[in-house]
């Protein structure tokens, strides 16, 4: 997308901090950080949602998101590290293209991402499963005549 | 490892796996629809998992993201993978979060903006580290590697 600042980034038409780049994405540091060693993972085509991504090029930036979260490790000795995205401005998403955000972390720093388990009943959980099913097993590409099958051997067994 | 929750998923709950990928319901939910994608054998982070692995669990987090933003009234979507201090398993996983108004997940921080210095040093710091491990490559077994390269085949025969 031609106005799109992060598009630009990864063209090298906008200077950056660069960390990694090769033929489908770019990696550069966050000049408004969360931590030190903060990296933007970017893919260089525009996306403005990760679910909108070919599968292939997400399978291919966990990738380098793993080698460039280790790095922050081993360079500034992190404790943990945070691989984030945001989908939608209710995710915290606030740029229209997709970014990986790698996020060292340190004993005592300021950052606020931590997942709170809450207790769910079994009936709810299996309730959302019946809701979900038919579109996972889509993407998947299992179709409805495999399921049939699937579901009669399944009862077979219980 | 028998006493690790993630090695021992309530059947149940499993919305989708293979021989190397599972991928669960989170009955310890941070928030509604909470879906874990992990993996079969037990990785305690992200380091020990094959490349192969990562890349097939990412995948198949981001076919299960694209099924929950069609199938629930969700408003938006994120995706979270903990390294470390961060991890609430120990054992790698990712966690795909789908987000609704006023859910009180708590997924922020601060900007702050940084020095061109600093930056400059930490771009630096970060290259170096990349320099170091080109020139002595991790020692992978045979086995792994075409595991890879097998995984990364299937991952573009898949629909």
């Amino acid at each position: 997308m031609s106005d799109c600042i992060f598009c630009k980034i990864a063209k090298g038409e906008i200077p950056s901090y660069e960390i990694y780049s090769d033929e489908k994405c770019f990696a550069f540091l966050d000049i408004n950080p969360a931590s030190k060693g903060h990296t933007l993972l970017i893919p260089k085509e525009h996306y403005a949602l990760m679910p909108e991504m070919p599968d292939e090029l997400v399978a291919h930036l966990g990738q380098i998101a793993k080698h460039i979260a280790l790095r922050a490790v081993s360079a500034f000795n992190a404790k943990g590290v945070n691989i984030f995205v945001a989908n939608g401005s209710a995710a915290g998403q606030n740029a229209p293209h997709v970014i990986i955000h790698i996020i060292p972390r340190y004993e005592g720093d300021k950052v606020n991402i931590k997942l709170t388990p809450h207790k769910i009943q079994k009936n709810e959980l299996i309730k959302i499963k019946e809701t979900i099913m038919p579109k996972i097993n889509e993407v998947f590409g299992i179709k409805k005549n495999n399921l049939d099958a699937i579901t009669n051997l399944l009862t077979k067994n219980e | 490892m028998s006493n690790c929750p993630l090695c021992n998923i309530k059947k149940e709950l499993v919305v989708f796996e293979d021989q190397d990928v599972i991928a669960f319901l989170s009955d310890a939910p941070a928030g509604l629809s909470h879906v874990i994608v992990t993996t079969k054998k037990h990785f305690p982070t992200i380091a020990e998992t094959p490349d192969g692995i990562v890349a097939w669990s990412f995948a198949v987090a981001n076919k299960i993201s694209k099924a929950l933003m069609e199938s629930i009234n969700l408003q938006g979507l994120n995706l979270l993978l903990n390294i470390g201090s961060q991890q609430n398993y120990p054992h790698f996983s990712i966690n795909i979060l789908p987000r609704f108004k006023d859910d009180n997940l708590n997924l922020k921080w601060k900007p702050e903006k940084a020095e061109p210095d600093d930056l400059k040093t930490v771009q630096l710091f970060l290259l170096e580290q990349d320099k170091q491990k080109k020139e002595d490559p991790p020692q992978k077994k045979t086995e792994e590697i075409n595991k890879e390269d097998y995984r990364v085949k299937q991952l573009f025969r898949m629909p």
